[in-house]
């Protein structure tokens, strides 16, 4: 087994584990959203009152699932992406341009997220609350600067293991 | 100049084949911080802001509905009572496709998990029966599009956020184009195979399909009644409709269990997470060329060759096949919906048919070369080549564009429900 191979070993399994969780909070944030909005809707149909604050709580965890899912969509190649575009440069070019596209992803991505940590930072700063909930907000914001970064790291990761950069999925 | 550097800057990031939500995003970014007068934490406020809206919920929930549904066999239930009824039509099968696909789409929100569910039970149901290849790809690719007309829609609803149209008249203009769209696949159906044996109805099958697909059938009956009575907000619907699927696949059908449901969730996480940012920046741009008074300034400047409500709508529509042709259809809408909305209102068009028009082109651009999402879809999943799947859906794309054009033409269609 070469250095790289290794390597990539390595960072795969990193990579599967940091998804593991991340899928796992996405997914409970989920179902924590249904559960919220389902116990609003069967307190207005049951007992003539839904559930104050049920309907923010789920657009907070819908904010969460959907920064996460953008990572996980990252992780599974299922992003958007134009096509008809590719057969403009030589096919020979395809690998370097892969890895150059996965270094100008993480730089973009490093711009949103240094960005997002400053609009979280602010809103920190200002004390901002939930008006609802009477929860702070930055902690959910905060996801954003997460997601950004996570998604950057693995763009990192592909430009120079690309053996690591999934498969691209068509989705709906 | 500063716009055509950054218009260029955007192709070079095409050809580095960035996604196209890091292409909005560095877009968005360059008009706040070069074009515009404004700052990269206003674009954040944006997106946060775009995010933080109670009406986004309709969109997890329909999409996780959707995938209960397709992982279910709600769609095969449904497809076996649409086979008992249509055998003594010429084409039957045929049209029971496009019947299945009009029902199932009328409790999920999109085309491909429409097609999926109704073409892998159908397809094979088709070929056993001697239909040709060609007809039953292009059949099944067509009518999944009936996925995002016949409400609930995704699309739609990503059209009425970022145009602040109502959702639920959305949802009730839908019916009728979506319903006149199948009635024109199931006619074509119907005159391609006129000379098919047929067979009288079965009362024993029927009744037994029936039984077995009762619960499936009472669920547009729950979504549509519910929105249409104004019971439902869109959000609502959709928590009732993913609450009935789970309950119907998980204890009635038993064909779920807790493992496959952690899988859809995640598969549900991967989708918004395509969704929702392409939401957020695409809301950010929109914000900032409205405070530029972009809009308006493509307002004056089209007034000056566009002079009646027809031309604009011909127009309208020849760029928006085009887009579908080359756009996938939620960034379609949340890219051009709020540039084209505000020069609809100049000439006159309900915003809720615009809607509905802009749905049907971009419903279009499911089955149309070179990046239909259906025909791509067909690919993997009825084993056919891309020229094969190209040449099957021709006559559908011109019944689709005859519907168009009459969709387009009679904004009764679409305003049926909601006047």
């Amino acid at each position: 087994m070469t250095a790289q191979t290794t390597q990539s070993v390595a960072v795969a399994c990193f990579l599967q584990r940091l998804q593991a969780i991340e899928k796992a909070v996405a997914v409970f944030a989920i179902i924590a959203a249904v559960a919220s909005l389902t116990a609003d809707l069967l307190g207005r149909e049951l007992f003539g009152m839904g559930i104050f604050g049920a309907q923010r709580a789920a657009v907070h965890l819908t904010f969460v699932a959907g920064m996460l899912g953008f990572v996980l969509a990252t992780g599974s190649g299922q992003h958007l992406r134009i096509k008809a575009t590719d057969h403009l440069l030589p096919s020979n070019w395809a690998p370097w341009i892969e890895r150059l596209g996965s270094v100008l992803s993480a730089v973009i991505l490093g711009v949103l997220a240094w960005h997002a940590l400053g609009f979280t930072m602010q809103t920190r700063g200002v004390g901002q609350m939930s008006v609802t909930l009477g929860i702070p907000v930055w902690p959910i914001q905060a996801v954003m600067v997460y997601a950004f970064l996570s998604a950057g790291l693995r763009h990192i990761l592909f430009a120079f293991l690309p053996d690591l950069q999934p498969q691209e999925v068509t989705s709906s | 100049m500063n716009a055509i550097l950054g218009a260029a800057a955007l192709f070079a990031l095409a050809l580095l084949r960035q996604p196209l939500l890091l292409i909005l995003a560095a877009g968005t970014s360059y008009v706040h911080v070069v074009l515009a007068d404004s700052r990269f934490e206003f674009m954040m406020q944006d997106v946060w802001s775009a995010l933080d809206k109670e009406i986004l919920l309709a969109i997890p929930m329909f999409l996780l509905a959707g995938a209960v549904m397709t992982r279910g066999s709600i769609a095969k239930r449904l497809i076996r009572i649409m086979i008992a009824l249509t055998t003594p039509i010429p084409g039957g099968i045929g049209v029971a496709t496009v019947l299945s696909c009009a029902i199932f789409a009328a409790i999920s929100g999109s085309s491909i998990v429409t097609m999926l569910a109704v073409g892998s039970v159908m397809f094979p149901a088709l070929i056993s029966n001697g239909y040709s290849r060609s007809f039953s790809i292009g059949l099944i690719c067509a009518s999944g599009t009936l996925g995002i007309i016949i409400p609930p829609s995704i699309p739609m609803i990503l059209f009425g956020i970022m145009t602040e149209t109502s959702i639920t008249q959305l949802f009730l203009a839908g019916i009728v184009p979506g319903l006149f769209l199948a009635f024109l696949l199931a006619v074509y159906a119907i005159l391609i195979n006129r000379h098919r044996d047929t067979s009288k109805w079965d009362t024993q099958e029927i009744m037994a399909s029936i039984r077995s697909g009762a619960f499936a059938l009472a669920l547009p009956i729950l979504l549509l009644g519910g929105i249409y009575s104004g019971y439902f907000t869109p959000t609502e619907a959709a928590v009732a409709a993913l609450l009935y699927s789970l309950f119907v696949e998980s204890l009635v059908h038993r064909e779920l269990e807790f493992r496959d449901f952690y899988e859809i969730v995640g598969s549900t996480a991967s989708l918004l997470g395509i969704l929702l940012p392409l939401v957020a920046f695409a809301t950010s741009l929109s914000v900032i060329m409205d405070y530029e008074r972009v809009p308006q300034a493509i307002v004056a400047w089209v007034q000056t060759f566009i002079d009646s409500r027809t031309t604009f709508l011909i127009a309208a529509n020849l760029m928006l096949l085009l887009a579908g042709a080359v756009m996938e259809v939620g960034s379609a809408i949340v890219i051009l919906a709020p540039l084209l909305m505000p020069l609809a209102k100049v000439y006159g068009v309900d915003p809720v048919h615009f809607g509905i028009v802009m749905t049907v082109n971009l419903e279009i651009g499911y089955i149309t070369p070179p990046v239909g999402l259906n025909l791509f879809v067909a690919l993997a999943a009825f084993k056919a080549s891309f020229s094969e799947v190209c040449r099957s859906v021709v006559p559908y794309i011109g019944i689709m564009l005859l519907g168009l054009t009459i969709i387009t033409a009679v904004p009764a269609l679409s305003l049926w429900f909601i006047r």
